[in-house]
């Protein structure tokens, strides 16, 4: 397993992975201080909480800080439950994962006010979700009352505005070579396999994981980068990477081009912004 | 960073009903026997296990009445050892604020006030005055009572700090001659407005509730712009103003209740008799929406989660955010649909959003810009309409997630 890779795996798993920080995920708010023991908690990185249904008051009762993800499923119909969950922040950072899907809007701006963390999850988005990204990317950056990040926005943004090579990958925890998924029967995958079925070093990162050996990796966004022509000329493979070829292939890129754009002239005007204000220093 | 309110709980306590004032505008109904310090600690251990279970270590006690001064001191002191001796056993801070009209102020109040609340007063002071009388007096006496006893609470070392509910007349007045009257004529330097509402039984005063929100945000907004003319940079504070302010210059604030996320979440009130309900405006007036009573047997834990009402209390921000337009409100972060009194006594429903949403909006609209021109003055970049506003690990890029994930903000 490469060093520092971290294991996504079902709460009741914990203990089968010795010496992987985990980041823990149930359904049911007790079972993290129940199964969890004092080695499972040392190596715990985060919780996620996959059911937004749920009484979250043996979180609030739990002394413990660990940094909570709240995995939202279907937004249009959860995001009221985020009141429910607020309360949470006053123990420790809390984030909502949001896939781009029926309600993802209203979803983020409550998300988002009261002050979570959130990180959107787009999948292979049609266009009219686009639509519902770009307006969310524009509350995110000039909204006033937002004080805490929105990825990928926020990375994404921070990497176009300093020059830096962060991909899609990295920011939502997809890198396979970072990241790896396991399945709530016990099965090993490179990643979230409803996100990634086919890649194609996936068994390798099982036997890799289960030997404890480290064996040279495809970098599976170079592996993406090779399949597909139209990565290697596009003006965002950089941070894109072929992210938004899996998990069908087939899917057309150029529907987020426009959120690519609008984020990238953003961090443009920005950039502009700051060198117009820097003493001494043309425009 | 900016600062949230601090994971503390809150309690409204109303030892007593009785009071020396008789205003117009009351939505108290009064009557009920005051409490006896004796039962006090019944009372703090059961909130003491209740704080237990929600992880809060720190207790606030906003002491209300009524008004507290027609109790005595050694009621007081004998009230404040009792909850010392019942917080240290169950190991929680208590901290104590005062709300007081200073009717009943005298030197002998001082010890009290000095042990138990820091040489710190809340009082409550309008202008002009239209409502707030004596009981027995006239409306007229009332400021000139006020202003003696203020004068000697300040002469003894005490910071005194005012809450004004404007009228139609105060709109009339202006931003201007209302600031006059307070820093200049009361020698006022921390006040705080509050927007009043028809709670309790109906009178003709109440009926001119609410007041027009569109004049009340322009009459705001005016009282703004006069404040940071002259008294900003000299140290005046103007609540809610001064806490939006700070909160669009990314500076610790603390907002008022009607605009936290979720008020139930945060603060109980308790009637002299024991019953429970969300606040002072709701226990004494409208007996439907209590929780129950604190001296019933069981957890307070278990009182509340048996009750009906506080179960609607609780529910109210997620059925808003449904049902009303605050979802598309670029302020929602900052209210969250407002105050449920304000809201309840225009419609009888609990689910509206607070009838001075157009007060609020201008006023939050204002403040922002107030803000951003404090920025540029300072130095800062002002980056189009909004002034950022973000926690630290905002310019992190990616540390949220990288190498310890969201642990590592």
């Amino acid at each position: 397993m490469p060093a520092g890779a971290m294991l996504f795996a079902p709460v009741q798993m914990a203990e089968k992975f010795p010496g992987h920080r985990l980041v823990a995920r149930s359904g049911d708010p007790s079972s993290f201080q129940e199964l969890l023991g004092a080695d499972g908690l040392k190596r715990v990185e985060y919780l996620q909480l996959t059911n937004l249904d749920a009484d979250p008051s043996p979180l609030m009762k739990w002394d413990s800080v660990l940094p909570i993800e709240l995995v939202m499923r279907e937004p249009g119909r959860e995001f009221p439950r985020l009141y429910a969950y607020a309360r949470l922040l006053d123990r420790g950072p809390v984030r909502v994962s949001i896939p781009a899907a029926d309600g993802i809007e209203k979803a983020v701006k409550l998300a988002a006010s009261l002050h979570f963390s959130v990180k959107i999850i787009p999948g292979q988005p049609e266009p009219g979700q686009v639509e519902h990204l770009i307006h969310l990317t524009d509350f995110y950056l000039t909204n006033p009352t937002i004080t805490q990040p929105i990825e990928f926005f926020h990375s994404l943004f921070f990497a176009m505005l300093n020059n830096l090579d962060t991909t899609l990958w990295e920011i939502l925890e997809k890198e396979p070579t970072r990241f790896c998924f396991v399945t709530d029967d016990g099965q090993m995958a490179a990643n979230e396999p409803r996100q990634i079925p086919a890649l194609e070093i996936r068994s390798e990162k099982a036997a890799e994981i289960k030997s404890g050996r480290k064996e040279n990796h495809h970098s599976p966004s170079q592996s993406v980068m090779n399949r597909h022509k139209t990565c290697a000329v596009c003006t965002y493979s950089r941070w894109c990477r072929g992210f938004f070829k899996y998990p069908s292939a087939d899917y057309s890129c150029t529907a987020v081009f426009p959120l690519f754009e609008y984020l990238f002239t953003a961090a443009a005007e920005l950039n502009q912004d700051m060198s117009a204000s820097v003493p001494g220093v043309q425009p | 960073m900016s600062s949230r309110p601090p994971p503390q709980f809150s309690l409204i306590l109303l030892p007593t009903l009785q009071c020396d004032a008789d205003c117009e505008y009351c939505f108290e109904k009064k009557g009920a026997p005051p409490l006896r310090p004796g039962q006090l600690p019944e009372i703090f251990a059961k909130i003491f296990a209740f704080m237990d279970e929600r992880n809060s270590h720190e207790l606030h006690v906003n002491w209300q009445g009524g008004e507290i001064l027609t109790l005595s001191p050694a009621w007081l002191e004998e009230a404040r050892e009792l909850i010392q001796r019942t917080a240290d056993t169950h190991r929680k801070q208590v901290k104590h604020f005062l709300q007081s009209n200073l009717i009943g102020y005298s030197p002998d109040w001082q010890p009290v006030i000095t042990g138990m609340f820091g040489k710190s007063i809340g009082s409550s002071v309008d202008y002009p005055n239209r409502h707030r009388k004596v009981k027995g007096g006239a409306v007229k006496d009332f400021n000139s009572i006020w202003l003696e006893r203020a004068d000697a609470a300040r002469k003894s070392g005490n910071h005194l700090g005012v809450i004004a509910v404007p009228s139609a007349d105060t709109i009339e007045a202006g931003g201007e001659t209302f600031y006059d009257h307070f820093t200049r004529v009361l020698g006022i330097s921390d006040f705080q407005l509050n927007t009043p509402f028809a709670g309790g039984s109906a009178n003709t005063v109440k009926t001119g509730y609410p007041l027009d929100p569109e004049r009340l945000g322009v009459f705001f907004t005016e009282l703004v712009d006069v404040w940071m003319e002259q008294g900003y940079s000299e140290g005046v504070r103007i609540g809610p103003f001064d806490q939006l302010l700070a909160f669009f210059l990314d500076e610790p604030y603390v907002l008022p209740c009607i605009w936290h996320r979720n008020c139930a979440d945060n603060f109980i009130c308790i009637h002299p008799e024991g019953h429970l309900a969300q606040c002072d405006c709701w226990v004494a007036s409208y007996p439907e929406y209590r929780f129950g009573n604190i001296f019933e047997n069981g957890s307070l834990a278990a009182i509340l989660g048996a009750s009906p009402a506080r179960q609607r209390f609780l529910a109210r921000p997620a059925e808003i955010i449904q049902h009303q337009d605050c979802i598309d409100c670029e302020f929602l972060g900052i209210c969250h649909g407002g105050c449920p009194i304000r809201a309840y006594s225009v419609q009888g429903n609990l689910y509206d959003k607070d009838p001075y949403c157009p007060t609020y909006l201008t006023v939050f609209r204002h403040m922002r810009k107030v803000a951003a021109r404090l920025a540029k003055g300072a130095g800062q970049e002002e980056t189009g309409a909004a002034v950022p506003n973000r926690d630290e690990n905002m310019m992190e890029g990616i540390g949220l997630l990288s190498e310890g994930g969201i642990r590592a903000s």
